[in-house]
């Protein structure tokens, strides 16, 4: 529960103080957001599942939008940015969707 | 983890599990908890022969799956040879436990074993039952009206909770715990007896991790089982096969079968019991364990759980107007090139029809002017034939000559008139008029001395001349000696020649169509 009311005053405060994100780090914005949700999703699973570890969940909340960043702006740098932006995004999408299906069929049984 | 002394080896969770696993008890449960010597109700008879001998403790692979804590029961599974434990009808009751072989005993048994778990704690289930339960046979039988088939799981369950509840007030314990036998009890309610005894009774662990092992959202306050479960009824559950039916991707199923103590709390926890089917008895479903861990509960985990929570959002927030904002600034390098292509590509395009559209304008533009032009020389041309041809009234510089004849001799004769007119031809005349009627180029004179007629109408004196020309060209030449007005004056006439800087020949003549004469058509090429 505190956990969705953090979600949702985080979401009101970005609302609110319409921060504007620094130029150098606009690009990776949007997949440390992703990372971020797939660890959301990979701890939610892990709550049904009865094997929550608070410090798993930081580590991997952290590890992978780190890793996610330094992914692509390795890409960047050595010129397939967007091919690894791309592979990037596309892994955490099927990592979202196996956490999602197995919280399915955690809640409805199907 | 678990930092029970005495349960080094056994109940130490998975890596992965997390400090808020429970402490998987590991009862001395199976053969003589209390190591009493005596089997009582905590030891074990599965046989039903009044003992708690050999084959009753057995251990071998039997799978507790209707999770009521003990590997015997209806639902239960035995899959090792000895058949015995697997009793009849008797799920609902065993747990209950002490009330089945007798308050006595079964508080006796709970000192005993409270007292004595220490030393049984890490022993394997089947060696403690072998060890302790052969002692006394008389004490068991006398004790034990249920039936032996119960006594495993009675105390399986009671030293489970026992053991969990090391320093648990005996009362207290036993007046929770104690239920009248029911066999209407479902094995979900004995479990979740077991589960309440254990729950609140396990002051050793450390305040922060108790809270989050009992009350936490990551999932093992939801699970419940585990708390409660005995060491023998982990082992069993250890069972890789049973853990497996149900969920599939449990993580948590170590795959050590039976007795392996270290691995046989681990996967008691998660898998069973979240929502997993497990043979014979649904686990609390997802709804469940979401609603519980809805529950609002100040822990470490949750308040971090919390904090990057509030950072996504916080993101996503910012990532949203951001995007909704500015495309532009937030794209790379290789994006921005593109679009420059193609809209440097896309000015090039429009460029080239820019070009062809002011061509096409330029050139429908002076066609008009060309048609203008030549209605313009069209026109001008008309006048001029109009003037030259008689059609149109002309003005302009010229002289106007005057002739007048006398009676009788002096008579004007047509052929006079016609040689001044070929001499005002010939001296550059473009427009003459003889007393107000217009000289074309089919007039003629005709008539008589004296009267003569101009294109049929007489004429009389005098004879006035308007012809619009060069002056000094004509005036001489009329002049000129045996010229028609020399001729005049010779037979008596009169005749003037007066230089005009405007002379108005007004007078027209519609020249009527060619009846036979047609134009040459002009020749092609």
């Amino acid at each position: 529960m505190i956990a969705v009311i953090g979600l949702v005053v985080g979401v009101v405060v970005g609302l609110v103080l319409q921060p504007t994100v620094p130029v150098e780090l606009q690009p990776y914005l949007p997949i440390a957001v992703v990372a971020a949700l797939d660890a959301l999703f990979g701890g939610l699973r892990a709550m049904l599942d009865g094997i929550f570890d608070d410090r798993v969940f930081l580590t991997s909340f952290l590890s992978n939008v780190v890793v996610a960043a330094l992914i692509v702006f390795l890409g960047d740098q050595l010129g397939v940015g967007t091919q690894l932006s791309t592979a990037v995004v596309v892994v955490l999408g099927i990592r979202i969707f196996s956490n999602a299906a197995s919280i399915r069929r955690h809640l409805f049984k199907a | 983890m678990s930092d029970r002394p005495d349960d080094a080896s056994d109940a130490t969770p998975a890596p992965g599990d997390a400090a808020t696993r429970p402490d998987v008890v590991t009862p001395a449960v199976p053969g003589d908890p209390a190591d009493d010597g005596g089997p009582g109700a905590v030891d074990l008879d599965a046989t039903t022969d009044g003992t708690a001998g050999t084959p009753d403790v057995d251990a071998g692979g039997d799978v507790d799956a209707d999770l009521d804590g003990t590997a015997v029961g209806d639902a239960d599974v035995d899959r090792a040879a000895g058949d015995d434990e697997v009793g009849a009808g008797d799920a609902g009751e065993d747990e209950v436990g002490a009330g089945a072989a007798g308050d006595d005993e079964a508080s006796a048994a709970l000192a005993d074993s409270i007292d004595d778990r220490d030393a049984d704690a890490t022993e394997p289930f089947a060696r403690t039952t072998v060890a302790q339960v052969a002692a006394t046979p008389d004490e068991i039988a006398d004790a034990e009206p249920v039936g032996a088939e119960h006594a495993l799981d009675e105390a399986a369950w009671l030293a489970s909770s026992s053991a969990v509840a090391q320093e648990h007030d005996d009362e207290q314990l036993l007046a929770r715990e104690r239920v009248t036998p029911d066999p209407a009890r479902t094995p979900e309610s004995s479990w979740a007896a077991a589960h309440v005894g254990a729950d609140g009774a396990d002051p050793r662990r450390d305040a922060d991790d108790s809270d989050a092992a009992l009350a936490s959202d990551d999932g093992v306050d939801e699970v419940g089982g585990p708390d409660v479960d005995p060491h023998a009824a982990a082992a069993l559950l250890a069972a890789p096969g049973i853990l497996d039916a149900g969920e599939r991707g449990g993580p948590t199923t170590a795959g050590t079968p039976v007795v392996g103590p270290p691995s046989a709390a681990t996967p008691v926890v998660g898998p069973p019991t979240a929502g997993t089917p497990v043979v014979g008895t649904p686990g609390p479903s997802g709804w469940v364990v979401l609603g519980r861990a809805l529950k609002p509960r100040v822990t470490r985990a949750q308040v971090l759980a919390g904090v990057l929570c509030a950072l996504l959002g916080f993101a996503l927030a910012v990532q949203i107007r951001q995007t909704s904002d500015s495309t532009l600034t937030g794209m790379r390098q290789a994006d921005l090139v593109r679009i420059l292509d193609e809209a440097t590509t896309r000015g090039d395009a429009l460029e080239r029809e820019l070009a062809d559209l002011a061509d096409e304008r330029d050139e429908l533009l002076s066609g008009s002017n060309t048609r203008q032009a030549a209605l313009d020389a069209l026109r001008r041309n008309a006048e001029t034939q109009g003037i030259l041809t008689g059609r149109l009234p002309a003005e302009g510089p010229g002289v106007v000559a005057t002739l007048d004849d006398v009676e009788p001799d002096g008579l004007i004769k047509p052929v006079t008139m016609v040689n001044m007119l070929e001499e005002l031809r010939n001296a550059g005349a473009e427009a003459i008029q003889l007393n107000g009627q217009r000289i074309t180029a089919s007039s003629a004179f005709t008539g008589s001395a004296g009267s003569v007629e101009l294109d049929g109408v007489t004429l009389t004196a005098p004879y006035v001349w308007d012809v619009i020309g060069d002056p000094d060209t004509i005036a001489p030449a009329l002049q000129i000696p045996g010229g028609a007005l020399a001729e005049v004056r010779r037979n008596g006439g009169t005749g003037s020649v007066e230089r005009a800087d405007l002379v108005e020949v007004t007078a027209i003549r519609v020249v009527p169509d060619p009846v036979h004469a047609t134009p040459v058509p002009p020749e092609s090429g």
